[in-house]
């Protein structure tokens, strides 16, 4: 109530805001005209001050010379192809031009792009504004003298980071290919893997400033129709100047603003994706950002890694329960050790007792201060970690965990079960796969710990019953965040707690409303030959 | 679900005092009228598959009488919530936090019920169903754990107090399983309105036999005479299970517990709250939702004065109460639609 209100205070306050106004320059729809000059004096006052926008007049050399430039952006298109593709044809096959404008040259521009230039991607565009576009697209933009339409060639070149495995999510079997900043190359990444019409890749832009490409991925066939208008529909009504990453349009297209549990997820290796696709899910994807969001998202899937899917069965069954049990500690951990400390110690068994209230004994601070103390310190390193260079991120490590740990005990200041109990916390948050899921539990683990060492086991009870109803309540684009627990779906669990052999999951999951559940043939289990050899 | 909860902890205790020896059966009998309750509220929410109780007993006795009705019920729910609310902190001060005031408990407790409350119903059922498979496993275990210590002669000899008594004693769970009354109110909620008879009867039956089975772990392990005399056998028996190094597994009924008693508060402070909206026809529940917390804050620690009080409430008093709302009111309303043949179709 009281942060709806505040947003509420916020927003008329942004409200009040002036309106921002128009940006400098010709006025954006204007058409090209078919004079030369006028053209080339709005243009070069379009571009003005941008250093990397190129203009390049030249003549083709018809029977009547036509006077021509070519704009475009030097440090995002292949300079190479410029001059060989275009520049080398316009001005050197002047014999088939001329050959090809025999009736007139009234319309040049169309002979040319159908002709002569031997490149793939190119269109026509008509006003200032689609050209700005086109240039800062990776186009190369010809207008000649005479034609009030322009020539846009894609000659997109520039810097690329290569594809390289994947930092935030390695893994042991399995592809290493992970998505990369260009989302050409995403696309490709997953068109790679699923070879069909069927995978349709809409793209469109977003951002007033940024012209952020975005597409949306799926399979028709397999995803639901109405989960994907919805998703297109909040998407089309995101009216921004500015998308830098897939989080801004995360956030801006999630059902519960002030959740701490992502509703959407993100991943940035291009196989979870084609298998996300292949549940009936929705990729995003967004230029620039080499982690497309995934929707809808529910609970489990931040517990599921890609790597479950290449072990065998049963060892991915056995790493879920694990990541479960991890799961559990790393949310619980330190409470329950502080509930039991302070509230039930007839809990801890008799020669634990002893020892602990040995190594507890002259402990300036309680036991729900200690533990809320080292967990800060723990917080403080990690965040330490993460924003310095990997070399020093190292250093950072030794000195906070090993020294001052070691110093901290040895000093008196704090227990060694303590500090035992928030380090096993730590890399038990660690061995979640999802990194958003992590930042929940580690808030959730701090209110935990409070409402612990003010009930005891009844107050972490209660919190607990607060995280159920509030993630009971959740949806991630109309389905139920903790769906196939509740509401409860017995058969969908072969995927969720363990994970089946392939034979046994004939049917996609019914959490994401696929219109077409079979995935496979059943019965499709390896069986003993018929034919035995003979004994000889 | 919602009857488990509570029951589970004190039935044991109330019906063995009564029936002793054969407080199994009265488990069993409480089992049969649950079912005949719930075909009653089957049969007259079909009838009227989009209105609340509350709506219909004002189309049917008119409107000051649906209204006293409405009230009474949402009096009766209060009740119930109050109850749940005592019988919490009292067990919470006997075994666990002696020290901590009642209050303190009751009030968290609130502010969760109320945070559901505020969700919906939908989301409370959820939280029930995501609860019930932990629910009973964990009792599944512990019962299994409680075999080694059972003694089978604890339980005869048979009926050797009479049938009546096993009827008497019957009354208590009978009051619980009524509980279902709810339905009457939640009916037009439901998605699958012909399903409810099929699964509810299998939950009922569900329900009865996990408590049949919990009554006989309580006798045969403690025997009639011991099993009387407290007030949470079920939770005595969790601490009587010694299992090599298991031990001390009463924290696991506690627990559990507890999330079976948020959801049932809640959704009795749900349907206060709905009902009270509904028939003041009042713009917002805010004020509504308050007032409730404060009540169901209030009332257990001013109604009763200790928890001998709650029992001998429970035992005395509260079957005559819960038997008029959950089985005589909607019986007579039944009765009442048959005589006076109102057509099904118009109030939909």
């Amino acid at each position: 109530m009281f942060i709806n209100r505040l947003t509420k205070t916020l927003k008329s306050w942004t409200n009040k805001a002036p309106e921002p106004t128009s940006a400098p320059g010709p006025p954006k729809k204007q058409p090209l005209s078919r004079n030369y000059e006028d053209n080339i004096k709005k243009l070069q006052q379009l571009f003005a001050n941008c250093a990397d926008v190129q203009f390049h007049p030249f003549q083709i050399n018809l029977e009547e010379p036509v006077r021509a430039f070519i704009i475009y952006a030097t440090t995002i298109t292949d300079n190479q192809v410029i001059s060989d593709s275009i520049l080398k044809t316009l001005l050197e096959e002047t014999r088939k031009l001329q050959q090809l404008t025999k009736g007139g040259n009234a319309n040049l521009l169309q002979i040319i792009q159908d002709s002569l230039l031997n490149l793939t991607e190119t269109s026509t565009v008509s006003n200032l504004d689609e050209v700005e576009r086109k240039v800062f697209a990776g186009n190369a933009v010809l207008i000649i003298d005479g034609s009030s339409s322009a020539l846009a060639a894609g000659v997109r070149g520039g810097e690329n980071r290569s594809i390289v495995e994947s930092d935030t999510e390695p893994g042991v079997r399995g592809p290493k290919d992970g998505f990369i900043e260009s989302i050409d190359t995403n696309m490709s990444l997953i068109r790679r893997r699923l070879k069909t019409s069927r995978l349709k890749l809409e793209t469109l832009e977003v951002g007033e400033l940024t012209h952020t490409k975005i597409a949306v991925c799926y399979i028709q066939g397999i995803v639901n129709e109405q989960l994907l208008q919805e998703v297109k529909q909040r998407i089309g009504r995101i009216k921004t100047d500015s998308i830098l990453e897939g989080s801004y349009i995360e956030e801006l297209i999630m059902d519960e603003q002030y959740s701490l549990f992502p509703l959407v997820q993100y991943t940035e290796r291009p196989d979870k994706v084609t298998a996300s696709l292949l549940e009936g899910r929705i990729a995003i994807l967004v230029d620039n950002s080499p982690m497309p969001l995934l929707i809808p998202a529910t609970f489990i899937t931040m517990l599921q890694a890609a790597e479950d899917y290449y072990h065998g069965s049963v060892f991915a069954t056995f790493t879920r329960i694990l990541r479960l049990i991890a799961l559990n500690l790393a949310l619980l951990l330190p409470s329950v050790t502080v509930a039991v400390f302070s509230f039930h110690q007839e809990l801890l068994p008799t020669h634990l007792v002893s020892s602990v209230a040995g190594t507890r004994q002259g402990l300036p601070l309680p036991i729900a201060l200690e533990i809320l103390v080292i967990e800060f310190t723990f917080e403080l390193l990690r965040e330490a970690g993460i924003r310095l260079p990997k070399t020093i991120g190292q250093a950072i490590s030794t000195v906070g965990g090993l020294v001052i740990g070691q110093a901290a005990v040895n000093a008196g200041l704090v227990s060694p079960i303590s500090v035992i109990v928030v380090a096993t916390t730590a890399i038990a948050s660690f061995s979640i796969p999802n990194y958003d899921a992590g930042y929940a539990l580690r808030i959730l683990r701090f209110m935990l710990i409070l409402l612990a060492s003010f009930l005891g086991g009844v107050g972490i009870m209660f919190g607990l019953m607060i995280i159920l109803i509030h993630l009971c309540s959740l949806r991630s684009f109309g389905v139920p965040y903790l769906i196939p627990f509740a509401p409860l779906s017995l058969g969908e669990i072969k995927d969720i707690l363990v994970r089946a052999p392939w034979w046994a999951m004939s049917k996609r999951p019914k959490s994401f409303r696929t219109v077409n559940p079979t995935r496979q043939k059943d019965n499709q289990g390896p069986s003993k030959p018929k034919y035995r050899r003979k004994r000889s | 679900m919602i009857v488990i909860s509570t029951a589970i902890l004190l039935i044991p205790g109330i019906t063995a005092e009564k029936a002793a020896e054969s407080a199994w059966l009265s488990v069993l009998i409480a089992l049969a009228v649950g079912i005949v309750d719930l075909m009653l509220i089957y049969y007259l929410g079909r009838r009227f598959p989009k209105l609340t109780l509350s709506e219909y007993a004002e189309i049917l006795l008119g409107k000051t009488l649906g209204k006293v009705l409405t009230f009474g019920y949402v009096l009766f729910f209060l009740t119930i919530s109050v109850l749940v609310l005592r019988e919490f902190t009292d067990f919470l001060n006997m075994n666990l936090m002696p020290e901590t005031p009642p209050y303190v408990f009751q009030t968290g407790l609130m502010i969760v019920a109320a945070y559901a409350v505020v969700k919906g119903i939908e989301v409370i059922v959820r939280v029930n169903q995501f609860i019930l498979p932990l629910f009973i496993l964990s009792l599944a275990v512990l019962l299994a754990l409680a075999v080694r210590d059972m003694d089978l002669s604890n339980l005869q000899p048979f009926l050797d107090k009479g049938v009546l008594s096993v009827v008497d004693a019957s009354l208590v769970p009978i009051a619980w399983f009524g509980q279902i009354v709810v339905l009457v109110f939640l009916f037009p909620k439901v998605n699958q309105a012909e399903d409810i008879l099929r699964n509810g009867i299998f939950g009922i039956i569900a329900a009865g036999i996990l408590l049949t089975f919990i009554t006989v772990a309580t006798l045969t392990v403690f025997g009639p005479e011991y099993t009387g005399d407290m007030y949470f056998a079920f939770l005595y028996l969790a601490k009587y299970i010694k299992f090599v190094t298991i031990q001390r597994l009463e924290f696991l009924v506690i627990f559990i517990w507890v999330s079976g008693i948020v959801v049932k508060v809640a959704v009795m402070y749900y349907l206060e709250t709905m009902t009270l909206v509904r028939m003041f026809s009042l713009q917002s529940k805010k004020y509504v939702l308050l007032g409730l917390a404060l009540l169901n804050i209030i009332l257990p620690n001013l109604l009763f004065e200790s928890p001998v009080d709650v029992g001998h409430f429970l035992k005395n008093i509260w079957p005559s109460i819960a038997l008029t709302f959950e089985l005589l009111i909607p019986g007579l309303l039944l009765l009442l639609t048959v005589i006076k043949k109102k057509k099904v179709g118009r109030y939909h």
